[in-house]
């Protein structure tokens, strides 16, 4: 016998042996299941600590089951990490010199499947080093055929049901992945700034106006309003009078609203509806018109009026010398405040109204009671019932955007009619297959003689999160053939970082 | 995934299947010792990979497990190098998993080169044997119950550290010590099978913490048929049948370590064979009248003769263990050689002192500037050292 014990050697002897032995398999039999399933990392990760420990964790109540018995199946698996696989394959193939607006779709798909046979499941291997008895015959992946289709069931049985619905909404943008992330997604820090205090000139008398504070000067060229609050002193009097953007001379109402912080900046506030949550709130009280002054990439637009084409920091640049020869800056301040930026891209997040695809959680929640009545699931340690329940409060419930303007990931089934592609509110279609989309469409229009060639296909996907909701029922294939789910289902315990509660 | 639940897995399979899982374990954050969250771009997370290779995988999960109680963020000990700032591979929490590992090597090294015999070479041998065995039974039987609920209440953080323990102390540190063979004398073949039988049990019960190192020790211990491998090996269930015992053998442990520190404190030898005496109380009685109890206490403390007393023994050192009050015999030998030696050096000393304290007082200019109390002082000093 060895004089130290080896580690290096004996795991390397013993995993293969109960790999050849299949003890981590599982079948259903007579034996009382015990299920985990594995909260599928991205495909193209590597495992961290967090992981180590999460599956740890999993592997401890897995192999214990195993020796009390019972029927244990541990299933693994990948999530295809759509945001985060998409621009690491954009990234690849900018280094060999293709642009992915050069490509098509189905070529962009295929070089991201090279990616993913080649770097993917990198992570499982990895597990299998720190001992992990996943049953790996069933090894699953988000974006794998079966778990697909049961992607689209569902996003059609939601739709049938009326659970699902595509709006016009503010929306949290990141313009270099140009696609709208979830609230998730984006990642608030302190930074520091500087605050623009900025004259607007009353209309009917230039020389006197009013002050706002603005860190984002750029954007008064999309300021439809000024509000202050409706009794505040200093300006309650200035109500329903109208005052003069700044280099672009045009006439905006001020307006009286109780959302307006007296104690901010000067107590006046710039309203910009088309790319601030805030304002679009107060844009759609006060009927305000929404000038949206960025393209997808952050550059000014042609509804700008000034610095088109400009990006929108080279344009804050660009206008501040202009603003000061106009005299209309009063003076600046330093100032910190939080700041979103992409998870992925780290880019300045940009509110951005956009059309997106939305479940209605309070009609996936009966009365909100079923789901948030966690009763039956124990929660270790108990106290995280509370944050799950809270999170499931309908006052703090926002609808989920889902669609993402991403090529890598389940393309939503929805189409609509050529004819309506400016409209602002295009009929969908929504269905499982193109025939019996135009199907619907020969039926809502009342146009029989609609070809295929009259439809389009919605450009977006869903987000990753619209696969990884289904993966308890999905990774038995449980919508399609319930044999197995109804073995595995319900599974034991999910092993979980305190994240994943705020995704479903 | 539980709104999907909702949504979808009445319809599929009937109205009683709701929930996806009936259990949700939160871990907490891994974070770095200044409580950030250990994180690729704050470069403040040890490579998971060279962590595993340092200190294998049991190491890697013993770590980790032993930090981490349930949705409580766990403070992995990685350090940080003091020039670059960069962390380091390496973690004192792994390594205590490694060593562990070691020390079940050990363990395991010292009962296979046990020489085998039919019965046991002495009566004590055999009693000793047969109460360390019960013991350990009973003890089993309490540390499948805790880990029992340990799984039940999702405490494994403290489920580790349970059978940290018992392996370490109980197992290795006392019950392999009680049964160890005398220098040169063989162990009987049925106290072996039962260690084994124990051992085997305690890599069955720390196999889902610890699988790579509890495999390799169970085929070790014993030729096994195919398929009977510790990660199909069937959950013991024993019950508790003598609580008594468990109590009985603190008293032992302690009274065994209590003779030892006195042993180490008075500089006398473990391995010189020692009188002991004990106070005949009822507990005491109780204790000594198990078969077993006097001779394992005799083994462990090296006694050559433990004996009840109503009274102090003479050219004795009393030392209480509990309750209990046991003596140890303590006659001060004398080497004379070596007491004249010393009681020499000890006069040239007390001279030189005197002279040098005589040197001082015949010192005018010290007994005249010196405040009258140190002059006394010196003066009784002086006398002191005259008299010793």
């Amino acid at each position: 016998m060895e004089s130290h014990y080896q580690p290096a050697a004996i795991e390397k002897k013993w995993y293969p042996y109960w790999m050849d032995k299949g003890y981590f398999r599982s079948v259903p039999d007579n034996r009382e299941p015990y299920t985990i399933v594995m909260p599928p990392p991205n495909v193209t990760g590597v495992l961290h600590m967090g992981h180590m420990l999460n599956n740890t964790v999993q592997d401890i109540l897995i192999r214990r089951a195993r020796l009390e018995g019972k029927n244990a199946c541990w299933v693994p698996g990948t999530d295809h990490a759509s945001i985060a696989t998409e621009a690491k394959v954009v990234h690849m193939l900018r280094e060999q010199g293709i642009k992915k607006s050069d490509i098509s779709r189905d070529e962009f798909l295929n070089y991201a499947f090279q990616w993913k046979d080649k770097y993917g499941g990198i992570i499982l291997d990895q597990l299998k080093r720190l001992g992990a008895s996943c049953d790996w015959d069933r090894t699953r992946f988000t974006m794998e055929e079966s778990l697909s289709e049961a992607v689209i069931k569902v996003f059609v049985d939601l739709h049938q049901k009326g659970k699902l619905y595509r709006a016009m909404r503010m929306t949290n943008w990141d313009s270099e992945a140009k696609t709208v992330l979830s609230n998730e997604e984006v990642i608030y820090s302190e930074e520091k700034d500087t605050l623009y205090f900025l004259r607007y000139p009353l209309s009917d008398d230039p020389s006197t106006g009013l002050t706002i504070a603005t860190v984002r000067p750029e954007t008064i060229l999309g300021d439809t309003a000024v509000a202050v609050h409706p009794e505040d002193d200093r300006y309650r009097h200035l109500i329903g009078k109208t005052v003069r953007v700044p280099l672009i001379n045009r006439d905006i109402p001020v307006i009286g609203d109780t959302y307006v912080d007296r104690e901010f900046g000067t107590g006046a506030l710039k309203i910009t509806p088309a790319h601030d949550p805030n304002d679009y709130e107060i844009g759609q009280r006060h009927h305000l018109e929404t000038i949206n002054i960025l393209t997808d990439d952050a550059r000014l637009n042609e509804s700008a009026g000034l610095l088109v084409g400009e990006d929108r920091f080279a344009a804050r640049k660009k206008i501040l010398p202009m603003l000061e020869d106009g005299g209309f800056l009063v003076r600046t301040e330093e100032y910190i405040h939080k700041v979103g930026r992409s998870e992925r891209t780290q880019t300045i997040v940009e509110p951005r109204l956009t059309l997106q695809w939305f479940p209605g959680y309070v009609g996936l929640c009966p009365g909100s009671a079923g789901c948030g009545q966690a009763g039956d699931v124990a929660f270790h340690p108990p106290h995280f019932v509370n944050m799950y329940q809270n999170w499931l409060n309908p006052d703090n419930v926002r609808d989920w955007c889902i669609s993402r303007q991403l090529w890598w990931g389940q393309r939503i089934p929805a189409w609509y009619l050529e004819s309506e592609r400016e409209a602002e509110n295009p009929r969908s279609f929504v269905a499982l297959t193109e025939e019996e989309a135009l199907e619907q469409a020969r039926q809502q229009t009342g146009n029989t003689g609609l070809t295929a060639a009259d439809l389009y296909q919605d450009d977006d996907v869903v987000d990753t999160w619209f696969s990884s909701w289904l993966w308890p029922i999905s990774v038995f294939d449980g919508f399609h053939d319930q044999k197995e789910l109804d073995h595995y289902y319900p599974t034991q315990t999910l092993v979980t970082g305190w994240d994943i509660i705020f995704s479903g | 995934m539980i709104m999907a639940g909702y949504e979808w897995a009445p319809g599929l399979l009937g109205k009683d299947k709701v929930m996806p899982f009936e259990h949700v374990y939160y871990t907490g954050m891994v974070r770095d010792n200044k409580r950030r969250k250990m994180s690729k771009s704050l470069g403040n997370s040890p490579d998971a990979l060279a962590l595993l290779e340092k200190y294998g995988a049991d190491g890697v999960r013993f770590g980790l497990l032993s930090a981490a109680a349930a949705g409580n963020d766990i403070v992995f000990d990685a350090p940080f190098d003091q020039k670059t700032k960069s962390i380091l591979n390496e973690s004192q929490l792994c390594d205590q998993g490694l060593r562990f590992c070691n020390k079940m090597w050990n363990a395991l090294k010292l009962i296979k080169q046990w020489e085998l015999v039919d019965e046991a070479p002495t009566t004590e041998a055999a009693e000793i044997n047969a109460l360390a065995a019960a013991w350990m039974q009973e003890k089993l039987a309490v540390l499948q119950q805790d880990l029992t609920e340990d799984y039940a209440q999702f405490r494994l953080s403290d489920g580790i550290k349970r059978l940290y323990k018992f392996i370490w102390d109980d197992f290795c540190s006392w019950y392999l010590e009680l049964v160890k063979p005398v220098y040169g004398s063989p162990l009987d073949r049925a106290t072996y099978e039962r260690t084994v039988d124990f051992y085997s049990e305690l890599m069955n019960l720390l196999h889902p913490f610890m699988p790579f190192v509890s495999e390799e020790i169970w085929h070790l211990l014993r030729d096994r048929k195919d398929g009977d491998d510790c990660i199909v090996s069937a959950v013991p269930c024993s019950s508790s049948v003598q609580p008594e015992l468990v109590e009985a053998m603190d008293l032992m442990n302690t009274m065994v370590t209590r003779l030892r520190e006195l042993r180490a404190e008075k500089q006398l030898p473990q391995r010189d064979a020692m009188e002991a005496w004990y106070v005949q109380t009822d507990k005491a009685g109780a204790l000594f009248a198990t078969p077993g109890a006097k001779p394992l206490v005799c083994k462990m403390a090296n006694l050559s003769s433990l004996t009840a007393v109503t009274e102090d023994p003479e050219q004795s050192l009393p030392v209480m263990a509990g309750t209990e009050k046991l003596f140890l015999a303590y006659t001060e030998e004398v080497d004379v050689d070596a007491e004249r030696e010393k009681l020499i050096q000890e006069i040239e000393y007390t001279r030189g002192f005197i002279l040098s304290v005589a040197k001082k007082l015949s010192n005018e200019r010290f007994v005249a500037g010196a405040p009258a109390d140190v002059v006394d002082r010196e003066r009784q000093k002086m006398a002191d050292g005259k008299r010793g």
